[in-house]
């Protein structure tokens, strides 16, 4: 261990932080970084039914990348942090900006009330969605037939990556409004009393003044929500005993690579695409943080 | 940092204070759509859920003879589940939010070679998706003799980098220089301070974590899917999700699904619970993170 | 005593206490708990999601007091077959016997999961259970992975008001079908004869086995023929691409709850469904109880009387168990023993293999009170009989259903063809067997 230089106190007390940074350390190398390292190694063989394990480089990135059905995953992933994540936090946003407003009261309770969704298990929003879904029977197609206008079609290919969009949105809308809440509540509080002197309402203040001094934590929930696009899988897993035929194995990178490993045990193969979709998440994390560094600059 | 100060004027904004409830009011019906759902399907029976208006009661409430079905089917297995959910987020709870709370520590108060690529990795594992890894590490516990234990949930559910920058960022507000280096003159031990001083003084960061990472262990469903085999380890989303798949399955399948719905109203609960419980912690904690 | 893996933290825990204590220690011990191990017991385990299997079970522990049964469920379908190759992957957890989907006996068997339980007594049973159930779970050489416990042949179920209202009987040949389905759209616009459920594997397999399909032969060890889009599994596809197109059946896919609400208020009319369907379906009919009624598949013309079969399981002893030969010994008791098997169609409902039991009068007369008093058992017990014997599956069932599924299932809901569908589902399973080492032949 190197031991620091400028330091004030014995040579011993700079082994300190690392001692407190060992515990992490040891189990996110074991947790995190080994078995990294090992899905790599795993991506160069090839363990098949037939004539076991061989050596294969690069062919199973060769193979993945030139798969039209990963793509079509990473293709809906994309659609959906396009569409989703702005739908999502531009809601947590106007909801945040409402409840720290002074327009309305019981705050407490809507905020409380609005993250309850978070506290439920993904896996059990999904099958609770997935049953208000029914095409013929779901409460929603009932309501729908009451009042005599067409039924939805929730389950439908057109309509599937929204109708998990909406579970997507309905878990963590709350869960990002809390973050935005939050930062909002550190603006300091003589700024509106100024606005409101100069005559402006309370939405205008929002837009011109709050707004801009959130960016940092709108920034932060956004690259969260951004990861968390790449990595769904128990919504779409959940609804494809109901949407069978619309929901394919490869309908997200995260549920071919589970279905590669658990369905037709390629292992290789999916480790290989378990690397590529970190990569991409990667490189779309790095490009929005600079993005969103340099629009972050003096805005208005 | 709390709600408080409701500078209400009167007569002021009536216009935008209509526009804002219709949007509260409206978003809260879409919260609590499926939560209602969940509730009032919980109360009927499998054919009930068939032959009765979903979003209204049927004749009759089974609401107990499902609780008790749900308990005793599989001789009890539910209840295991959820003291296994219960176990499982407990564990990766507090052990994430000390294993945090320490590395967070050294990273915000010591000056250390390193501590700047430290902390740039472990922002960037925040963004490596999770089932990336989940598939080798199955294969790794598997060489070890790890799966199909609790070992194998709770050990990786310990490890949460989003805790350790939010500790990081939290201490360095929370905990001011000023004290450790007096603290340190005085002649306190290295231990005495982190447990002293840090510790006391970053509980709310520390719960927030906690909390985080409690919850995100018993909403996975991932990890302990590829994990364990034995039902007696199961927590209860894959209790649920493989009950739920029972309907969907060949000879000697069932229809369990008040069971499911039932079993899913329970094991929403604790969660619930806990959230409303340490709701104070949770938002003041969260702050920190989202303000800097 | 053998350390059985996979059991509870507290058994585990439990067991490490005994190991740490003296022999004298453990007897004492043992003698203070209920039901626990004696001194030369053998502890097995055993995977299965057979309802209320503990019944049996617990025959069998009384009629065997030297081996002690652990029972799991460990789940169905996917996740069961999952858990298992992990198990086998690990090299640890996995159980001594295990109930195995007919359909997945061959990839089981490939990976070298099954013990051949032949020389264990089980070569004898051969002439005592359905000729084609046996042959599913044995192969030329003798060696036997396993011993029938339940199988799907398939029927129509049906609403018999609903078909009555039609003017519908009897349905001898799918053309019959096509009219039949016609002329009920006519009667009962807002409803359909049936549902074209392409979205599960098992069901379309079925439908192609009726036909004469042979989709996979393996020719040895290393040599796959795949012929999934085989001239009869064609005309199948086309056969039902026709009645979609023409809105004769309904396209939405199985097992989920709207289309048993669908069932239940006669939306779709009549499910084509294995033996062990119309107990599955009295979980979730309410308003509909009492009108349902069975008749035999249309066949492929008169002279070709074959069925399908959708389902069915064995019970395999899993290879490596040390204890081989109480695993087999339970694994023939719950197959093949007399009692156990009445049990398990009287009570589990599960569709029996034993030919002593489909000949019994008991069973085909057997009438169940949810249907008002009718028998089904007679129609699904004609149609095990018939059903093709030299039907394989492949040694990668889990892929070939969920290819199935994904080509046929959307291909069904977009209302395109499924011949294209058979045809690009082909492509797949020979691209994915070549990718595996196998030489594919046509």
């Amino acid at each position: 261990m190197p031991s620091p230089h400028r330091q004030r106190r014995s040579r011993l007390s700079g082994l300190v932080p690392y001692l407190f940074l060992a515990p992490f350390f040891v189990l996110f190398m074991t947790m995190l970084v080994l078995p990294m390292f090992y899905a790599f190694y795993l991506s160069l063989y090839q363990e098949r039914m037939v004539g076991g394990t061989i050596f294969v480089g690069i062919r199973n990135y060769r193979t993945a990348l030139g798969d039209p059905a990963f793509w079509e995953g990473v293709r809906n992933v994309a659609m959906f942090g396009i569409i989703q994540v702005p739908i999502m936090l531009g809601l947590a946003l106007v909801l945040a900006l409402i409840l720290d407003s002074t327009l309305i009261k019981a705050r407490s309770f809507f905020r409380t009330a609005f993250y309850l969704p978070y506290a439920v298990p993904t896996v059990i929003a999904a099958l609770v969605w997935g049953y208000l879904y029914g095409p013929n029977f779901g409460p929603f197609t009932q309501l729908a037939e009451m009042i005599g206008v067409a039924r939805p079609r929730f389950l439908s290919e057109s309509w599937i990556l929204w109708s998990i969009a909406n579970i997507v949105t309905w878990t963590f809308v709350g869960y990002n409004m809390v973050i935005l809440f939050a930062a909002l509540q550190a603006v300091p509080r003589d700024l509106e009393e100024a606005a409101s002197l100069d005559g402006a309402g309370p939405f205008q203040f929002a837009w011109h003044v709050k707004l801009p001094l959130i960016m940092p934590a709108l920034y932060l929930c956004a690259i969260f929500s951004i990861i968390g696009t790449f990595q769904l899988f128990n919504e779409p897993m959940i609804l494809r005993p109901m949407a069978s035929s619309v929901i394919g194995r490869n309908f997200t990178p995260n549920l071919y690579a589970y279905s590669l490993t658990f369905t037709s045990a390629q292992i290789n193969l999916a480790a290989a695409v378990s690397f590529i979709t970190a990569t991409i998440v990667g490189i779309v994390s790095f490009v929005f943080i600079r993005f969103a560094a340099r629009g972050s600059g003096p805005t208005t | 940092m709390t709600i408080g100060m409701t500078r209400g004027r009167s007569g002021h904004f009536v216009k935008e204070k209509t526009i804002a409830y219709a949007v509260l009011g409206l978003f809260l019906i879409y919260t609590l759509l499926p939560l209602y759902y969940l509730v009032i399907s919980s109360t009927k029976t499998n054919t009930q859920l068939f032959s009765t208006f979903g979003l209204w009661f049927a004749d009759d409430l089974n609401l107990v003879r499902n609780i008790e079905a749900l308990f005793e089917r599989q001789n009890g297995v539910f209840g295991r589940w959820l003291a296994n959910s219960a176990l499982y987020s407990v564990a990766g709870g507090v052990g994430a939010a000390a294993v945090a709370t320490a590395a967070g520590y050294a990273l915000s108060k010591f000056n250390f070679r390193g501590r700047n690529l430290t902390f740039a990795i472990i922002l960037g594992t925040v963004m490596v998706p999770n089932t990336a890894l989940v598939i080798p590490l199955f294969l790794l516990f598997a060489n070890f003799g790890l799966t199909d234990t609790i070992w194998a949930i709770i050990l990786p559910s310990t490890v949460f980098p989003l805790g350790v920058y939010l500790m990081k960022i939290y201490i360095d507000q929370a905990v001011p220089d000023e004290l450790i280096d007096a603290a340190r003159i005085d002649g306190a031990s290295e231990v005495s301070i982190f447990f002293g001083i840090v510790v006391r003084l970053a509980m709310p960061g520390i719960v927030t974590v906690m909390l985080l990472a409690f919850t995100s262990t018993w909403n996975n469903y991932f990890l302990p899917l590829v994990m364990v085999t034995d039902p007696r380890l199961m927590p209860v989303t894959v209790g649920l999700a493989q009950w739920n798949e029972l309907a969907s399955a060949g000879s000697g399948g069932q229809a369990l699904f008040s069971l499911v719905i039932t079993g899913a109203l329970i094991g929403v609960l604790p969660v619930v619970a806990m959230f409303l419980l340490l709701q104070r912690f949770w938002q003041g904690g969260l702050a920190s993170g989202a303000v800097k | 005593m053998k350390i059985v893996d996979g059991l509870s933290i507290l058994a585990a825990q439990r067991r490490s206490v005994l190991g740490l204590l003296g022999g004298g220690v453990v007897a004492a011990a043992a003698a203070a708990m209920p039901q626990s191990v004696a001194a030369d017991q053998v502890e097995i385990t055993m995977w299965s999601w057979v309802p209320n299997l503990q019944m049996q079970i617990d025959l069998f522990m009384e009629r065997n007091p030297d081996i002690k049964v652990e029972l799991v469920n460990a789940g169905q379908g996917g996740a069961q077959h999952m858990q298992f190759r992990n198990a086998l992957r690990a090299g640890r957890g996995a159980p001594d016997v295990i109930q195995i989907p007919l359909e997945m006996q061959a990839t089981f068997q490939l990976i070298g999961g099954l013990e051949d339980i032949g020389p264990l007594g089980a070569s004898e049973l051969q002439g005592d259970f359905v000729d084609w159930v046996w042959g599913q779970v044995s192969n030329e050489d003798g060696a036997v992975f396993g011993i029938p416990w339940d199988s799907g042949p398939m029927a129509i179920v049906y609403r018999g008001d609903l078909f009555d209202e039609a003017g519908i009987t009897e349905i001898p040949t799918w053309e019959d079908f096509r009219e039949a389905a016609a002329q009920f759209r006519e009667t009962h616009p807002d409803k359909y004869i049936t549902s074209a459920t392409f979205s599960s594997g098992g069901w379309s397999t079925g439908l192609f086995w009726q036909a004469g399909s042979r989709p996979f032969e393996v020719i040895d060890q290393t040599t796959i023929r795949i012929g999934v889009n085989d001239d009869a599994a064609r005309e199948v596809a086309q056969f039902w691409t026709e009645l979609l197109e023409a809105d004769l059946v309904d396209p939405q896919p199985a097992w989920n709850n709207d289309f048993y609400t669908s069932l239940d208020r006669g939306l779709i009319s009549s499910w084509i469904i294995a033996g062990w369907g119309p107990v599955f379906m009295e979980g979730f009919t309410s308003e509909s109880a009492g009108q349902w009624r069975a008749m035999p598949m249309p066949t492929w013309g008169e002279d070709n009387p074959a069925a399908g079969n959708w389902g069915g399981s064995s019970i395999a002893v899993v290879a490596g168990t040390p204890e081989a030969e109480a695993a087999a010994r339970l694994a023939i008791f719950l197959g093949h023993d007399q009692e156990a098997a009445t049990m398990f169609y009287e009570r589990q409902f599960l569709f029996p293999v034993l030919n002593s039991i489909l000949e019994s009068d008991t069973f085909v007369n057997a009438t169940m009170d949810f249907y008002g008093g009718q028998g089904f058992n007679h129609v699904f017990a004609e149609a095990s009989n018939t059903i093709d014997r030299d039907f394989q599956f492949s040694p990668f069932q889990d892929f070939v259903y969920e290819t199935l599924e994904s080509e046929l299932g959307g291909a069904a809901a977009n209302g395109t063809s499924l011949v294209d569908a058979l045809d690009r589902a082909q492509a797949t399973l020979a691209a994915f067997a070549r990718e595996q080492g196998f030489t594919v032949v046509d």
